[in-house]
């Protein structure tokens, strides 16, 4: 059974094969910062694929707790990590007078 | 081929992916990565794959679970980047396998055993 | 603005200046940027991917079943019994009413977690970050007074419309904790850790709210989480509340106790030096009292 081409039909496949774009560059890449940032986009695309299947809740929860929450945890691990490799002296959260 | 099942394939492809990063990559934080992203891939197959009469509608009890799923995976997140952070501040190393050549000479790491 | 007395613009070259001097970063590079180099030989990791294939397959099979194995009444059933829940967000209705015992463990897996995370660096901190003043950057202040009483309010609102539309007590409890992860970056706010008695209140407020409303509905309908008819829709709505400040305190507390790592020459100034407020404080180094010891 083949659907007909729709506009929909094609902006689906767009967002899943985004999805799995973004999961196999940010598995793939080797800089940390990058691949948050690869992460904090697949939330939010992940986001717009919980809208098209119909699941607003889900989709307002995704991008708060998943893009927005889970983002800002790996990017605190990543600024901690940055303060000891001496990368982000700027911002010592440990020694601040 | 229907708008539900490409998700579902998309499901399936970011599980596996996922799950291949978490097996072979020796970074902790890749790994918990790794994990998050599986999680993600199983709740896209739980909303994707099942029949439904109204594709326009999702049904409500996976919605709920998916979104008990979502709470509790920050949760997870949380714990597991803290321990990985906790590994690092003892050993100085992202890696489980410490080597012992470029290991930190950290004071407060633990005693070798006797 | 760009004067030399600047502070700013000194922080910023003085900054600059430092980067690439005196930092091993051979030595804490792979902290940021991992080489592959000890993620094991390639063959490896292509015998990994290839094993991966009959999974898919796998996968690929069962999902084609679970279209015929779901129970094709249950959307008509949870249709049906909407009106009984007291909400018609029919998700609401399934996370606090149908699904109830769910959103309670759900919630008491959050206050865990917090726990276990604040207990990582063997609950040593009371504050998460030191002492700061807020930083007197012009963008950050303007952001943050329009950001944080907009997210304030859209919280109280998702919250309350939680009940009829897509929304509801995570959704507002995910971005007031964006609110105060924001407060807490920006050093306008000073979260204490978990181990400041109102923190924990706040956290167990949403497992505690969930159980006194369980047993309280027991002699009025005769089973936990059982709400009478009529009570369903204020008792959702005020545990919904809860959940709302409990979620939020403890994603903030899941940001704030997560350990940091101490340079290896350094101690960790986040120590309290007179202990832990609830007298159960482990110096760095000291073993844990043994409670049989006399």
């Amino acid at each position: 059974m083949t659907e007909p081409l729709t506009v929909g039909f094609v902006l689906d496949g767009l967002v899943a094969l985004l999805l799995v774009g973004l999961v196999f560059r940010l598995l793939r890449t080797r800089h940390l910062f990058e691949a948050i940032m690869l992460y904090v986009a697949y939330g939010l695309t992940l986001a717009l694929a919980w809208v098209r299947l119909g699941a607003p809740d889900i989709a307002l929860a995704e991008a708060a707790l998943g893009a927005g929450v889970t983002g800002a945890l790996f990017l605190n691990a990543w600024h901690r990590m940055a303060v000891r490799a001496g990368a982000d002296e700027r911002l010592p959260m440990e020694s601040d007078p | 081929m229907t708008p539900l099942d490409l998700y579902a394939w998309a499901g399936v492809a970011v599980f596996l992916l996922a799950l291949h990063a978490v097996v072979t990559r020796a970074h902790l934080i890749w790994k918990v990565l790794g994990i998050n992203l599986m999680g993600t891939g199983v709740f896209l197959i739980l909303l994707a794959a099942p029949a439904r009469r109204d594709p326009l509608v999702a049904d409500p009890l996976p919605q709920g679970m998916v979104l008990t799923g979502i709470v509790v995976a920050v949760a997870a997140t949380a714990l597991a980047l803290g321990m990985a952070l906790r590994v690092m501040s003892r050993t100085g190393s992202p890696f489980l396998t410490v080597d012992p050549e470029s290991a930190d000479p950290d004071p407060d790491a633990p005693e070798p055993p006797s | 603005m760009s004067g030399p007395t600047d502070p700013q613009a000194n922080n910023a070259t003085g900054a600059a200046s430092e980067t690439g001097t005196g930092v091993d970063h051979a030595h804490v590079r792979p902290l940021l940027e991992d080489d592959g180099s000890r993620d094991g030989p390639a063959i490896l990791t292509w015998m990994v991917g290839l094993l991966l294939v009959p999974a898919g397959v796998l996968l690929a099979l069962g999902l084609r079943g679970a279209a015929d194995s779901r129970d094709p009444r249950i959307p008509d059933l949870i249709a049906e019994h909407l009106p009984e829940t007291g909400v018609s967000n029919p998700v609401t209705g399934v996370l606090l009413n149908f699904r109830g015992y769910d959103t309670l463990l759900e919630v008491a897996v959050l206050v865990a977690a917090m726990v276990a995370v604040w207990s990582l660096d063997r609950g040593q901190r009371v504050f998460g970050l030191p002492a700061g003043r807020a930083r007197d950057e012009p963008v950050l202040a303007a952001v943050l007074r329009l950001a944080v009483p907009t997210a304030f309010l859209t919280a109280v609102y998702l919250t309350w419309l939680g009940s009829s539309e897509p929304a509801g007590a995570f959704q507002a409890g995910a971005l007031l904790a964006g609110a105060g992860v924001l407060l807490t970056v920006a050093r306008v706010m000073r979260p204490p850790t978990a181990a400041a008695l109102p923190v924990r209140i706040i956290a167990a407020g949403g497992v505690a709210g969930f159980v006194v409303v369980g047993i309280a509905v027991l002699p009025f309908t005769g089973a936990f989480l059982a709400y009478p008819e009529g009570w369903a829709y204020p008792l959702i709505l005020g545990l919904e509340a809860a959940l709302a400040v409990a979620v939020a305190v403890i994603l903030v507390e899941l940001f704030v106790d997560v350990p940091s790592i101490p340079a290896p020459d350094s101690t960790l100034d986040t120590v309290d030096p007179t202990g832990d407020p609830l007298g159960r404080a482990l110096a760095p180094d000291a073993t844990p009292p043994d409670p049989g010891a006399p």
